[in-house]
């Protein structure tokens, strides 16, 4: 068939398919001699088939890249040719065409729609050799995710690899030949490997996020919104303190005998009421009115179990230790001793059940205790925040995780007794308590 | 800002951070697309073109599979069918950009037309399919084409066996299950969210001694 070589004929065969005069006559391939008078008149002949989805700009840019050659470069992206050898096809092209055409230079050509393999010779002086323009460059990411070149890019690089003396190309210049929109091949790499989201996609995207982040979003907020407000009753809420500093007359003073529930505090209050008490046994006895023997047992009783509480107490009391209980507890001990030296016929002392560094608890405050209330003696101040629990200042003791609780919810003797709230003699219970450890 | 006002504060915000979050969601889902999205190419281009004056189009590297006479029969065939058909006979090739698949081809060719019914596309023995217009597909129970043997005998089988209820409403089924099934999965995964960011601020809560629900404290 020489369709190529007859105007008339060629003319009639391309304009049925608005195809350009880069495609064959007939069945959509070239024979040999066909492409070689075409290579002839246009030494780059791209078909559609072979383009890249781009065929006129692909082969506007193979031919200026040949043009920049210092000797003839050939190229051919074109559809399979029949009667071909198969190991190496594209190869054998070459060499065939550059026996028909009969000039040296470089001869490349890809004749693999279905695979892209792209083979070249090269003849003459000045021409780089075959296997010179092999390998020149670094190796393709190979990777699943990564573009493929088409057998146009592959050609491309090729051709100018040659047309650089046979030397590396530049990143850029590369990366363009291997990834550039009109060398990648469309289908491949992300666009292939990646699945195309659809309808579903978007509504399950939307919903969960939709969903999943408003919600949270909302219980987030709402957390910081409370954090103070619901602070644990050790920590009372910052809004309340510096309300309470910035008016300090409207905080009336706490009774006689409060005192903050430190360490040095407590033990200072210890040291000194433990002194005062011997006098007060000795001005007790000098007016004449020994104290009844029960009274007395109190007194001595309190006063040892004070004494055997503070030498089992640390150096230093940590503030919120467990160690600060016990300073709180010999304090009230030594207290509950006095109250008795002080007057024999006396209700036994009773500190304040919220914190008893506030004193004696004068007052009485009804408290939820399971499914029943239990009345507790409780300082002044605790009783007129008795509608406002948030104000109330417990003494409080942290736990295994560093929780700041209430003594009352835990299990020391002191939680079990108020601290004298729900006891008669707390020196007994405080005593047996020692007594089990 | 008291309690009532807060409240609405946070809910505002909430649901203007969930709108932001969706908005990003969309934006991901778009970005995906955009990477999945194939140009069709020069090629697939000049066969949309043609399909719109015939319903039967063999570029020249497909005429050995469909010689003009085998075409001319296909297209009365074609013009016989209850629904529009649109055929494709050529060459497969990997280096035309577009598609190169014959399962992925008819879809890219129906987008490009716009046009309803069923796309074949015929590259060779084992790769032939057809498909139909975005909103419609095959019905299950409709013909399969055969992708073997004689391109103008398969195609001819295909198309006489279409009837006019071959070609039913797409239900969109996806992995998720369509946009229902996926509003589904959403509540699904965004329900398992939002209860995951309850129970830990709960936690978070009840570890810093607070009351594990966002409830105020009795003021008993």
């Amino acid at each position: 068939m020489t369709g190529a070589s007859k105007p008339g004929l060629t003319e009639l065969l391309f304009s049925r398919d608005a195809a350009g005069p880069d495609e064959p006559a007939a069945n959509g391939t070239y024979t040999v001699v066909e492409l070689a008078n075409r290579l002839q008149q246009d030494p780059v002949v791209v078909q559609q088939l072979l383009g890249n989805g781009q065929r006129d700009e692909v082969d506007a840019a193979l031919t200026k890249l040949a043009e920049s050659a210092d000797y003839p470069v050939y190229v051919a992206l074109v559809n399979q040719i029949p009667d071909l050898r198969e190991d190496d096809a594209d190869s054998e092209l070459a060499s065939l065409l550059h026996a028909r055409i009969g000039k040296d230079g470089l001869y490349v050509v890809s004749a693999d729609p279905s695979g892209g393999h792209v083979g070249w010779q090269t003849y003459g002086a000045g021409v780089p050799a075959k296997w010179d323009l092999s390998g020149v460059n670094e190796p393709p990411d190979n990777s699943e995710y990564a573009p493929s070149q088409s057998a146009a890019g592959d050609v491309a690089e090729l051709v100018a690899t040659a047309a650089n003396d046979a030397k590396p190309l530049h990143d850029n210049q590369l990366e363009d030949y291997r990834t550039g929109d009109l060398w990648v091949q469309a289908a491949s790499g992300p666009a292939r490997e990646v699945d195309p989201p659809t309808a579903g996609t978007y509504a399950v995207v939307t919903t969960s996020i939709a969903l999943g982040l408003t919600v949270t979003a909302f219980v987030v907020l709402r957390a910081i919104a409370r954090w103070r407000e619901l602070a644990p009753v050790g920590d009372p809420p910052r809004r309340v303190t510096s309300k309470a500093k910035s008016k300090p007359p409207s905080t009336p003073r706490r009774p006689g005998g409060s005192l903050t529930a430190d360490g040095p505090a407590v033990r200072a209050a210890i040291d000194r009421e433990l002194d005062d008490l011997a006098p007060a046994i000795a001005r007790a006895h000098r007016k004449g009115a020994a104290l009844p023997v029960e009274a007395m047992q109190t007194v001595e009783g309190s006063r040892a179990a004070a004494e055997a509480v503070l030498a089992g107490l640390p150096a230093v009391i940590a503030p919120q230790s467990p160690a600060l209980l016990d300073a709180v507890g010999a304090l009230v001990l030594v207290r509950s001793a006095r109250e008795v030296v002080d007057d024999p016929q006396a209700a036994p002392y009773r500190p304040c059940f919220l914190n008893p560094c506030h004193g004696r608890g004068d007052h009485v405050l009804a408290a939820p205790a399971g499914t029943d209330e239990v009345e507790v003696p409780v300082c002044r101040l605790c009783k007129r925040d008795a509608d406002r629990p948030e104000r109330f200042d417990p003494l409080v003791v942290r736990g295994t995780w560093g929780r700041a609780r209430p003594y009352y919810e835990g299990d020391s003797v002191w939680a079990r007794t108020g601290y004298g709230a729900f006891t008669d003699e707390l020196w007994r219970d405080v005593d047996d308590s020692r007594g089990h450890r | 800002m008291n309690g009532a006002t807060r409240l609405a504060v946070d809910t505002v915000a909430a649901l203007a951070i969930g709108a932001a979050g969706v908005a990003w969601g969309v934006h991901v889902v778009d970005g995906r697309a955009d990477v999945t999205s194939i140009a069709p190419g020069d090629r697939v281009q000049a066969a949309v073109d043609a399909l719109r004056t015939d319903p039967v189009y063999v570029p020249p590297d497909g005429r050995r599979m469909l010689a003009e006479d085998a075409e001319q029969r296909l297209e009365q065939v074609v013009a016989d069918a209850p629904v529009p058909v649109h055929v494709v006979v050529w060459r497969a090739s990997d280096q035309a950009g577009g598609e190169p698949y014959s399962f992925t081809l008819p879809e890219m060719i129906a987008e490009e037309l716009g046009e309803p019914g069923v796309y074949v596309v015929w590259q060779g023995p084992g790769d032939a399919d057809a498909d139909a217009a975005a909103g419609t597909r095959i019905d299950f129970g409709g013909p399969d084409l055969e992708a073997a043997g004689d391109a103008e005998l398969r195609i001819t089988e295909f198309v006489e066996q279409l009837e006019a209820d071959s070609l039913i409403e797409d239900d969109g089924f996806d992995y998720w299950g369509g946009r229902d099934g996926g509003f589904a999965a959403g509540l699904m995964f965004g329900g398992g969210i939002a209860l995951s960011a309850w129970v830990l601020v709960g936690i978070a809560r009840a570890v810093t001694g607070r009351p594990f629900r966002n409830r105020p404290r009795s003021t008993r």
